[in-house]
């Protein structure tokens, strides 16, 4: 698996969230906190000065208390006395002289005190006690509400990076479906104005290989057809030249030979042939599309091909032909049937048949071919239409290109081919080509 | 018979001079456009067998000017370029015919005898593909040496399928064919002709294309 640079984004900014969020918490509970205590100590002066003011005795007990009885009060203790003023209360502290003057922090029976001791107007010391419990549970309750924004802020942010790089990357997928398509089709310039500005050279480089790519495609294609082209002079000169020899005085044998020589030859022209077919079944259009009668095209192809046929004895047949017009470029149409109907001719033994039909399924073209040869395995049916694939122990001395440039002409007038067995189950293979009909 | 051939690939043209000498024609041999343009103004050929891609001048230029200066000298263009718009340009020109290597000599051969037969006047009106020959003038279909006569419906239907050896003719064109405007067609009566036909001309003579119509093998 690629690391996605949105995950990864995405990851870390969470982290960073996360933590900017803890530190930014701790920080202000901290401050929050210290603030609290701060005040509750300068509650603790205020209300011991003003005690002092008369005598401290007269103090009534819990005066600042909100809530009697409980923990949460101040309670007023004589210096060097045992028992605490206010009789019957939970708090048990005594303040022994040795007690510092201001403010302090005692422990006593396991408890925690704040002390604030002075003197009042007779002269006499007392302390003004809290208990450090209750404090620092008003101090953290105050503290904690400094939390709530923070915990409110970072599942938002959480929420909207995530949402924001979803956005973002949204051109990427779009990109990726693009580049899919226009591979898929005839490599044209990906379109570079729908994405990020970021991505552009990525794309604008992307846009150059395909350039490179397409014009490598065509000069291959191209030295395929020169190639082919180049062969014709050569081997028109042997056929000649073989052709020549016949009428020397040969021995039975050399003729016998000469025989295999020129069948070798004629193989090679039709191979060449194949060639140079192949490579304009793939070249670029040459053409604009024409109406085409296929039916007419259908029996000119069989008028052409019916020597060979009964030279094998293959019975060719139409089972249904009916006027079907498509649109398309007329060397593609011709090849197509033609390699079609060929091919089937070349794979049926001797003795056996092959029924052509063409007609109109509806607003479609549907041209069928079905023979009586030994067809083909499924493993076998989509590698056959790759060039020079011939089905295994076939032993028929094809180009090997006949299906191939059946595939190309169907590509370039936007049809569909298939293979398969023959509809009434017997042995043989049945081709069909599909295009809509005009 | 004395012939140019112009060709610029040694190997072609070699064998192809072979080949014409083998026939007993005599032939004149020259590699360039411009040598075939100066030998076509000084001398007389009974025909010209043009290569269209010359060096230093296209073939198309030789026939463009020769055919200019008024001269009616039959050309066969021999071309690689098998693209149809080429020959279409050939034949515009002015050239006669044309082939497209690879071909056999037999079929240049052929075609140089049609062309010299017509250069002559006695264009010939029968009709053959090889193994059965129809003389219009006399109405009689041969075969193997033998004059065979055939009704009329016979002739019209087997001179109809002769004119195209190999074309398929359906049995509505045959029906077309062989009946004048107006008249009545009668049920079966092209199975009932080529039955007739073949009982006299062996039952290979007229092929049947199961679901196309009929037609007689291509002359070879």
């Amino acid at each position: 698996m690629n690391p996605s640079i949105q995950r990864r984004l995405s990851l870390w900014l969470s982290i960073v969230i996360l933590a900017a969020g803890l530190v930014a918490g701790g920080l202000s509970y901290y401050l929050a906190y210290r603030d609290a205590t701060r005040s509750q100590d300068a509650q603790l002066v205020q209300v011991a000065s003003a005690l002092s003011r008369g005598s401290y005795k007269d103090a009534a007990p819990n005066k600042d208390s909100r809530n009697p009885g409980s923990i949460d009060e101040f309670f007023v203790v004589p210096i060097g006395g045992t028992s605490p003023m206010n009789g019957g209360s939970p708090v048990d502290v005594a303040l022994g002289a040795q007690v510092k003057e201001g403010l302090s922090t005692i422990v006593q029976h396991g408890r925690a005190w704040r002390v604030m001791t002075t003197r009042d107007s007779n002269g006499e010391r007392f302390g003004v006690v809290q208990s450090m419990e209750s404090r620092a549970e008003d101090a953290r309750d105050g503290a904690s509400l400094t939390l709530v924004p923070i915990a409110l802020l970072i599942p938002l942010l959480l929420v909207s990076v995530h949402l924001a790089l979803k956005t973002l990357f949204a051109p990427l997928a779009r990109l990726s479906c693009e580049v899919d398509r226009v591979a898929g089709a005839s490599l044209t310039r990906i379109a570079d104005d729908q994405v990020p500005r970021e991505l552009v050279p990525f794309i604008e480089a992307v846009n150059r290989l395909l350039l490179r790519l397409g014009q490598a495609l065509a000069q291959q294609g191209r030295l395929i057809a020169d190639a082919a082209h180049e062969m014709r002079s050569p081997v028109a000169a042997l056929m000649v030249q073989a052709e020549n020899l016949q009428h020397c005085v040969l021995s039975a044998e050399a003729e016998q030979r000469l025989v295999l020589l020129r069948r070798g030859l004629s193989r090679m022209a039709a191979l060449q042939d194949q060639l140079l077919s192949l490579a304009r079944a793939q070249a670029a259009p040459t053409s604009s599309p024409q109406v085409i009668e296929l039916d007419v095209v259908v029996r000119h192809a069989i008028e052409d091909l019916l020597p060979t046929a009964r030279a094998k004895a293959v019975d060719v047949g139409c089972s249904r032909l009916e006027p079907v017009r498509i649109l398309g470029e007329m060397r593609h149409a011709g090849s197509l049937i033609r390699n079609a109907i060929d091919n089937a001719i070349r794979y049926t033994p001797s003795g056996g048949s092959v029924d052509v039909a063409l007609f109109k399924d509806g607003l479609t073209a549907t041209f069928v071919v079905e023979d009586t040869g030994p067809g083909i395995d499924q493993a076998n049916m989509k590698n056959v239409f790759e060039p020079f694939v011939r089905v295994p122990g076939s032993g028929e001395a094809g180009s090997g290109l006949g299906l191939a440039i059946v595939r190309a002409a169907a590509e370039a007038m936007q049809g569909i081919v298939e293979l398969s067995a023959r509809a009434d189950t017997a042995p043989g293979l049945r081709f069909h080509y599909r295009q809509a009909a005009v | 018979m004395k012939i140019l051939l112009v060709e610029d690939d040694e190997m072609i043209g070699g064998a192809i001079e072979q080949a014409l000498h083998d026939a007993g024609e005599s032939v004149r041999w020259v590699q360039s456009g411009l040598d075939a343009s100066a030998l076509l103004i000084r001398h007389h050929f009974a025909i010209v067998l043009l290569d269209l891609g010359l060096p230093r001048r296209d073939g198309l230029a030789v026939l463009h000017e020769l055919r200019a200066r008024g001269d009616e000298v039959p050309v066969i263009l021999i071309t690689a370029k098998d693209a149809l718009e080429d020959r279409i340009t050939g034949l515009d020109a002015g050239a006669d015919d044309y082939l497209v290597k690879p071909f056999d000599v037999t079929e240049l051969m052929a075609r140089i005898r049609a062309l010299a037969r017509r250069r002559i006047g006695r264009v010939t009106p029968v009709l053959s593909n090889g193994v059965v020959t129809l003389d219009p003038a006399t109405k009689l279909a041969s075969m193997s040496g033998r004059a065979i006569t055939l009704s009329k419906r016979e002739y019209a239907l087997l001179r109809e399928l002769l004119l195209r050896p190999g074309a398929i003719l359906s049995r509505s064109q045959l029906e077309d064919r062989i009946y004048g405007p107006g008249e009545e067609v009668e049920s079966n009566v092209v199975d009932f002709i080529i039955h007739g036909l073949r009982k006299k001309l062996g039952t290979t003579t007229v092929l049947n294309v199961r679901g196309l119509g009929w037609s007689v093998e291509r002359g070879t």
